[in-house]
């Protein structure tokens, strides 16, 4: 069995002038192809476990080897979605300028802008290449990031709630966005989520982090069939189930915490 | 790693510490400089005897007379313009087709530095306070105006409509929806006219031959002409401590008055 | 203290003759009206725009072709006075940027020097420039000097408060490219912190132009601000007007330069430079 992509092992973090691990003894790893989400409340430290995995953060012990190295900063095979698109973005550049970002210097100008165009056709966004993001709605402006984080052909996708500061029906079209580009695509993908459907929908196995000091509490395999949808799947007696087991286990962390 | 390329705030008291070291090195290697002939007392002189004759100053009543001088003709400009910038700007802020034909004049008057009709004003009016409040409210003006504008723009049309709906006048909007919501703005515009308006009070000043009303620029002048560098420090001094205590005075005020604005989503 | 801009829209699609005449008309009826009200006065404290047009003429605009036509005062004292400004306002700007990039980026260097910061900009230029003359005479570069003293505060504090209010997500968005540091300086900082920056770069523009004039009222051979002295001591006040005229003027085009500027560099705000309308 090849390499997992990504291998997480024993990872603890706290903050300079924190008074307790913000994550502990995280281990986990995605392998190729994988969609794998983490889940758990506010303050678990999940989105701190997403900087460390990117390479934006040095995890105070434990490693992080992706594609067989230990990460230091952000190596070329890894892109990343952050939840406050309009933060993330950058407003004086139009659509196709934002999602060109990532190549100024690494590729000739025609293969920039080929790849641009791809990444927009993918998410949908191809006829507003000349606006500028901030003109878009929130929905449209999380797809061109993650049309941005596309367009460098990432390995590994990493996503930080990306759909926490959407209304819930542009959500539903944003995961089943998500699970198209992964279908046709093939990109492997690491979201974080604070919704436990979400986690369920999207993922083959969903990690679940408990409150802080974050650790984890269980990884649940996701056996529902592929391709998934928005009305059957999540009623279905599985999905329920995987739904109360999971909404139980962070409502009520299991005993000997 | 941490190739940050922003380093985070640091803690208010390493910085108030860091600030007052800072400082007294500052002046300290001045003295030392000046003491060892690295610097000619010609140019500089010791930052303790600036310091001294500050001390000095601030206790002759003169120097005080001309504080209040200088203060009188910034202070009466600002309020000038402070009328004129606020009724103005609250016409132009209303009706689009009047802020659309006085662009031109506007355009043309505004990058006028106000110093420049100080000797028009001074040979029209004399050298009295009228003549030199009229040359810093031409440029305190601007500031307060443009930022009125802003203001009145600002305000929420369902605000309005919502007081209307409780039964409010004209008037009543007026009072109750556009003027507070048009305030933190001008406030914002009279804070920065009034750092242009000191620099214009000053400036006439200097055309001033001396006498009672001399103000701060004209300590400066009279002491240029004895070449008497350790008064010009010296009121550069004051002058600066003024200023600080003025923008602190100004920004309190902010705060406490217009805290609510910080609730705003702006 | 940071300088707000008000925003206003760029005027929706209007002939070019209607925006043309929105602006000139009132101007020209400013002209007219004054030329009444100055005939009707008759004091030569208020001289006829007939007499005001005829020292430009004179003065400015009637030289040989070797000089471009331009009159003498034109090289005597307006490209003079030019020039300073230029040496002083552009130094300003300059070191106001680059030093407000340092201190905005490194909070933990600035707080030594943030009291002394404070204290700079807290004095009125003018005092200054009594010290600077005593101690390094009336030159041209002293009054540049002066200049930039006044003109660095606006664009020292109003980059600082630019580059600190950059987001965070912004910044790490480059990291995750791979972006080094200086590009993430080049490519997101210094742009986010652009409008921050222009609105610091207009309000030294105007306090450039008021020590410029200062510069020369006082010690001075030449120069603007001493045409309009010269004028006064001379009673010759169509001369003083006519010299009041050309400054408004060269204020007008070197703030339209700027806007010009602006709109070419930040045109992705579709909010620009204070104005009237919009």
């Amino acid at each position: 069995m090849a390499d997992p992509l990504l291998q997480v092992e024993d990872v603890t973090h706290r903050y300079s002038d924190a008074a307790r691990d913000v994550v502990e003894d995280v281990s986990f790893s995605v392998a190729e192809g994988q969609v794998v989400t983490i889940v758990g409340p506010s303050g678990c430290g999940k989105s701190t476990m997403l900087r460390i995995v990117a390479g934006l953060l040095q995890p105070t012990s434990g490693s992080v080897v992706f594609e067989g190295e230990h990460i230091e900063r952000t190596p070329d095979g890894l892109a990343m979605v952050f939840q406050d698109y309009s933060r993330s973005l950058f407003p004086w550049l139009r659509v196709r300028q934002n999602v060109e970002a990532p190549l100024w210097g690494k590729t000739s100008k025609q293969e920039r802008t080929d790849r641009a165009s791809q990444a927009l056709a993918d998410v949908g966004l191809a006829e507003h290449a000349d606006e500028y993001a901030w003109e878009l709605s929130g929905g449209m402006q999380q797809r061109v990031a993650i049309a941005r984080a596309l367009a460098s052909h990432p390995q590994l996708l990493l996503m930080d709630e990306p759909f926490a500061s959407v209304d819930a029906q542009t959500r539903a079209e944003l995961e089943d966005l998500v699970l198209d580009l992964h279908r046709r695509i093939g990109v492997t993908v690491l979201l974080v989520t604070h919704d436990i459907d979400e986690a369920i929908y999207l993922a083959d196995r969903v990690i679940v982090l408990s409150h802080a000091p974050g650790r984890v509490v269980e990884t649940v395999d996701v056996g529902l069939a592929r391709p998934r949808d928005q009305l059957e799947t999540k009623a279905s007696p599985q999905f329920v189930a995987m739904r109360s087991e999971l909404l139980r286990r962070l409502v009520r962390p299991s005993a000997g915490e | 790693m941490t190739t940050s390329v922003r380093t985070t705030p640091i803690p208010r008291v390493t910085a108030v510490t860091r600030g007052i070291f800072g400082s007294a090195v500052f002046v300290v290697l001045l003295e030392a400089a000046v003491r060892t002939g690295l610097i000619g007392s010609a140019s500089l002189p010791l930052p303790s005897e600036v310091l001294a004759r500050t001390a000095e100053m601030l206790f002759e009543p003169d120097v005080w007379a001309d504080v209040l001088a200088t203060m009188k003709s910034w202070g009466l400009g600002l309020l000038v313009a402070g009328v004129i910038g606020v009724g103005l700007g609250m016409a132009l802020g209303s009706w689009r087709l009047l802020a659309r034909l006085s662009r031109g004049p506007v355009e043309l008057l505004r990058p006028l530095p106000a110093v420049a009709i100080a000797p028009l004003l001074l040979s029209l009016l004399g050298r009295g306070v009228v003549s030199r409040s009229l040359a810093v409210a031409y440029a305190a003006l601007w500031p307060i105006l443009f930022n009125t504008i802003y203001g009145m723009r600002s305000v929420d049309p369902v605000a309005k409509e919502t007081a209307r709906s409780f039964g409010l006048d004209s008037f009543g909007v007026l009072t109750r929806v556009t003027i507070p919501t048009m305030s933190p703005f001008v406030f914002t515009g009279v804070r920065v006219a009034s750092a242009i308006a000191l620099i214009v009070a000053v400036s006439v000043e200097f055309l001033l031959p001396g006498g009672e009303d001399r103000g701060l620029g004209g300590i400066v002048v009279e002491a240029q002409a004895a070449g008497d560098l350790l008064t010009m420090y010296a009121t550069v001094v004051i002058a600066g401590l003024l200023g600080l205590v003025t923008n602190a005075v100004l920004v309190a005020i902010e705060r406490r008055v217009f805290g609510w604005r910080r609730g705003l989503a702006q | 203290m940071t300088a707000v801009a008000p925003p206003s829209a760029t005027p929706a699609s209007e002939s070019w003759w209607g925006r043309a005449a929105v602006w000139v008309l009132p101007i020209l009826v400013m002209v007219v009206v004054w030329h009444f009200i100055t005939t009707g006065l008759d004091s030569i404290f208020f001289p006829t725009p007939a007499a005001i047009w005829e020292v430009l003429r004179l003065d400015y605009f009637s030289g040989p072709a070797s000089q471009l036509f331009l009159g003498d005062v034109v090289f005597d004292d307006l490209l003079p006075s030019l020039w300073r400004f230029a040496l002083g306002w552009g130094f300003a700007v300059v070191s106001g940027i680059l030093w407000g990039l340092l201190f905005g980026l490194r909070p933990g260097w600035r707080a030594w020097v943030e009291p002394l910061l404070e204290f700079g900009r807290a004095i009125p230029p003018p005092l200054v420039l009594g010290i600077v003359f005593v101690t390094f005479g009336a030159g041209d570069l002293p009054k540049a000097a002066l200049i930039a003293f006044g003109a660095v505060w606006p664009v020292l504090f109003n980059t600082i408060d630019g580059v600190m209010s950059v987001s965070e997500v912004r910044i790490a968005s480059g990291r995750t490219f791979g972006w080094g540091r200086r590009e993430r300086i080049m490519r997101i900082i210094v742009p986010d912190a652009g409008s921050s920056i222009f609105a610091g770069v207009r309000v030294s523009l105007g306090i450039g132009l008021i020590l410029m004039v200062l510069t020369e009222f006082v010690g001075a051979t030449n120069g603007l601000g001493y045409t309009i002295i010269r004028a006064q001591r001379g009673f010759d006040f169509a001369a003083m007007w006519a010299a009041l005229v050309v400054l408004a003027v060269v204020g007008l085009v070197l703030n339209s330069l700027l806007v010009l500027l602006e709109a070419r560099l930040l045109g992705w705000r579709a909010t620009s430079a204070r104005g009237l309308d919009g």
